[in-house]
């Protein structure tokens, strides 16, 4: 879930998605759009039999962490891949979108594996947000999200598998809110049109301890990480 | 492509401002006052000494 994907690197990795869907808030209408799109659509889209702007990552975050996700997971053909797009070409999205995806996913999807290299600072929607979560992991996915630079959402919750790279492992102090650090210095991604090494980030991280569960399965007690264990 | 449109005047009235959600990219460039960004080659970081997220919204993100 994330700023959506470049149509580039889906046809230069040859990755066929199994579904899609973009998530927009128009604040002056006060309207939450969502469109989902088939497997059909994202073939032909993926083909260059058409155009889907509302899917096409402007920024080039989403492109690069599910870049990670191929790259570092090595998953097999079995493997269905589902992007949500809810972040826009600055990188910012709203909360209520994350809400109807994580919606979409556990009514229309039920993945195995949710990577969320986002978050917010605000905590107005923290129970409708929990109450979303507690559906995923229930429904048994394992749902992983990058700890922010401050305190915020979804990191920190306990449904989660908060991740950061080690920087910022140091300066949330580890044990607060952080369940998983990724020490690598870099990581290998696509950005700007091609494969390049960049400095890990928690986004990053996140998406390398995600590619982690793909290539070696779920370790113990990431599927689900009890309230008790942490403070914030 | 299912298209829908859901009316969500009465959620937002329920909160102060915009919820604004972020990517985490470069999360970390936000630490201890620092902004990070990535210029292409290189971290390119310029120091703020509060993090003072803009009006409207509640979280902020740096590429």
């Amino acid at each position: 879930m994330d700023s959506g994907v470049s149509v580039g690197f889906l046809r230069g990795a040859g990755l066929s998605l199994a579904g899609a869907a973009s998530f927009t808030l128009d604040q002056e209408a006060r309207r939450l759009e969502s469109r989902v799109h088939s497997r059909e659509e994202l073939a032909a889209w993926r083909d260059g039999g058409s155009v889907l702007e509302d899917l096409e990552d402007p920024h080039g975050h989403g492109t690069a962490v599910l870049s990670i996700l191929l790259d570092q997971g090595r998953a097999g053909a079995g493997v269905e891949w589902y992007v949500a797009r809810v972040l826009d070409g600055r990188m910012r999205g709203d909360s209520l979108c994350l809400l109807e995806a994580l919606e979409w996913l556990t009514q229309d999807v039920r993945p195995d594996l949710i990577n969320l290299s986002l978050g917010t600072a605000g905590r107005a929607f923290e129970a409708p947000l929990t109450a979303l979560l507690d559906r995923a992991v229930e429904q048994g996915s394992v749902v992983l999200c990058a700890a922010g630079p401050v305190s915020g959402l979804p990191s920190g919750l306990p449904q989660v598998v908060t991740v950061a790279d080690a920087a910022m492992a140091r300066a949330l102090r580890k044990g607060d809110i952080v369940d998983h650090v990724e020490d690598a210095a870099t990581v290998r991604l696509y950005a700007d049109g091609a494969w390049t090494e960049r400095p890990l980030t928690s986004s990053y991280a996140c998406a390398l301890a995600a590619a982690r569960v793909l290539r070696e399965g779920c370790p113990p007690g990431w599927r689900h990480v009890t309230a008790p264990q942490r403070t914030r | 492509m299912k298209f829908t449109s859901k009316d969500v005047s009465k959620l937002l009235e329920e909160v102060s401002g915009s919820e604004v959600l972020v990517g985490h990219a470069c999360a970390t460039s936000y630490l201890n006052g620092q902004h990070y960004t990535w210029s292409g080659t290189q971290w390119v970081g310029t120091y703020y000494p509060v993090l003072k997220y803009p009006v409207g919204e509640d979280s902020s993100s740096s590429c």
